[in-house]
């Protein structure tokens, strides 16, 4: 991963404010994202949905390039990467995310 | 940040998404004449469920029967498929403009068909039945036309094509019922089409395709698609299709009871297993919530089952074809089955449709609601309670023939469809809601302020 002015951990923060609003659980915490690539003023982002079959596919990751451009200071590039493989499982979804979806 | 995860080949899926279904109007016609006829009903209620203890031959039944089969379900059926058949398929739709052409014969259809039944009046029922198997033919086509060009058909397509199938066969039943009706064709043998007619358009089409719906969107609103068993899936389709077709071509032909027995206890067969598979996925699901679709889904599954029972019980009973037990079946399947299921599935298909209009651009910008923060939630589920017991009360009424029982339950009919209409009000109301963009802009602020 390269080091640069843009920090992995704003992208991040930036990206919990993404919801999926069926479940209503951030991008993050439901562990879509699987990887973050920082350049000079780039941001890659390689992620995932919970189904190939999810029609919110577009507005998702429409809303992780806005949110990023919007809300990390010097990104002038957001480049979202959907991949399905590994594909998504339950398994990833963080403790903050299962809490939300009503594990106790 | 440290890489979270490898991710493996890159690979953009390029066609999956929304961007295949058609403009927004299309199903929302069909959504919005359903919600018309339903708050019609809804008013209407305590007077037509004392119709449920008469006749199948009362025109005042077949009226009210068919502006719910019609007017609710097929309609809801018709917007929804036109709206989840290219999204699930990955497929654009074939045609919009007939597809909008489609609802306006259904439309005239719609208005035409109930009066002829209600009055006697030939030139209004053919004119009916002839815009509605328009309407109806166009919809199979365009369907048909969208499936044929699919990339790959999965056991939930095969449900849709069944389905069609299904349609096909009701509509040609339904005309020649309608030509009945001018000429007297049938004889003594109306009643049979009758019942022929109603098996195959809620066996072979309704049950069919909503259960194809299901298995498509329970396991993804629940996380629970990983626990889809699909052979049970396979099996359900065989037996609730095949079921139907036996049972209603039996009951067109004249042929022996103990065939419509097994056609029956298939139907009843495919329906448990429907039913087994939903109560295995909801066991399963990673969203433990109770997902507001979940109560209204199981009970509709359950009196699709009680449904399917209690034909069976009339075939193996050899009751007479004007014992209130078809009456009763046919309710459960109606109201208790299909427009159960309606409901249930309406609150995430509209909140979906809705969302995707007015908040997906803001996404990422500001904060936006959840889907389930469009409609309330607790009056939702009073709306399942009060609509399940009105249902239930119903059918006892008519079985034991108890006129004060049918208006009690007319009256929690109405009280729960006006709970679903005011939430369906509230979703609507989101399709603008210019209170809930600045809400969104102020929350969007403040959570810029917090990385700042």
């Amino acid at each position: 991963m390269t080091t640069t002015a843009i920090s992995s951990e704003r992208v991040m923060e930036a990206l919990k404010g993404v919801i999926d609003p069926e479940l209503g659980i951030n991008v993050v915490d439901l562990g879509l994202i699987y990887d973050i690539v920082t350049g000079e003023d780039t941001v890659r982002v390689v992620m995932t949905l919970t189904t190939p079959g999810c029609p919110l596919h577009e507005s998702i990751s429409e809303a992780v390039e806005t949110a990023v451009q919007l809300l990390v200071p010097g990104v002038s590039t957001v480049e979202v990467d959907l991949v399905w493989d590994p594909p998504w499982c339950t398994d990833l979804i963080t403790e903050d995310g299962l809490r939300e979806l009503g594990w106790r | 940040m440290s890489a979270a995860r490898a991710a493996g080949p890159s690979r953009t899926p390029g066609s999956i998404s929304s961007k295949h279904a058609p403009a927004l109007d299309l199903p929302a016609r069909f959504m919005a004449l359903a919600m018309l006829l339903l708050a019609a009903l809804a008013l209407a209620a305590p007077w037509t469920m004392p119709l449920l203890l008469g006749s199948f031959y009362d025109p005042r039944l077949l009226a009210f029967v068919h502006l719910n089969t019609l007017g609710v379900i097929a309609a809801v059926i018709l917007g929804a498929s036109y709206q989840l058949v290219p999204v699930v398929l990955q497929t654009p739709l074939s045609s919009v403009k007939l597809g909008r052409l489609s609802f306006w014969a259904f439309l005239g259809g719609l208005i035409a068909l109930p009066i002829g039944l209600l009055r006697g009046w030939l030139p209004a029922l053919i004119a009916g039945g002839t815009l509605l198997a328009i309407a109806f033919l166009l919809y199979i086509g365009i369907v048909a036309a969208t499936l044929r060009r699919a990339p790959h058909r999965d056991v939930v397509a095969w449900h849709m094509i069944v389905a069609l199938v299904g349609l096909l066969g009701g509509v040609t039943y339904g005309v020649i019922l309608a030509i009945n009706k001018g000429t007297g064709i049938l004889g003594e043998h109306t009643l049979a089409n009758l019942a022929a007619h109603a098996t195959i358009m809620l066996g072979g089409w309704v049950a069919v395709f909503l259960a194809g719906v299901a298995y498509r969107l329970v396991g993804m609103f629940t996380l629970a698609e990983e626990a889809f068993w699909e052979p049970a899936a396979w099996a359900e389709l065989v037996l609730t299709a095949g079921g139907a077709w036996v049972l209603s071509t039996n009951l067109h032909l004249g042929g022996p009871r103990a065939l419509s027995l097994a056609g029956a206890l298939a139907l009843l067969a495919g329906l448990a297993l429907f039913a087994g598979q939903l109560a295995h996925l909801y066991r399963r699901r990673k969203r433990r919530g109770l997902d507001v679709h979940i109560p209204f889904a199981l009970t509709a599954a359950a009196a699709g089952v009680l449904a399917a029972a209690l034909l069976a019980l009339g075939f193996a009973r050899q009751e007479p074809l004007t014992s209130p037990l078809w009456i009763v079946a046919g309710w459960l399947a109606i109201a208790g089955f299909a427009e159960t299921a309606i409901q249930g599935f309406f609150y995430k298909i509209a909140t979906f449709l809705v969302w995707l209009q007015r908040y997906a651009p803001l996404a990422g910008r500001q904060r936006v609601p959840k889907l389930e923060e469009l409609y309330g939630r607790r009056l939702a589920l009073a709306g399942w309670a009060l609509w399940s017991l009105g249902v239930a009360l119903a059918a006892i009424a008519a079985g034991i023939g108890a006129l004060w029982l049918s208006y009690a339950a007319g009256l929690l009919v109405a009280a729960g469809l006006v709970a679903f209409l005011v939430n369906v009000a509230r979703i609507a109301n989101h399709w603008r809601a210019p209170g809930a963009r600045n809400a969104g802009q102020r929350a969007g602020i403040q959570h810029k302020e917090s990385l700042a």
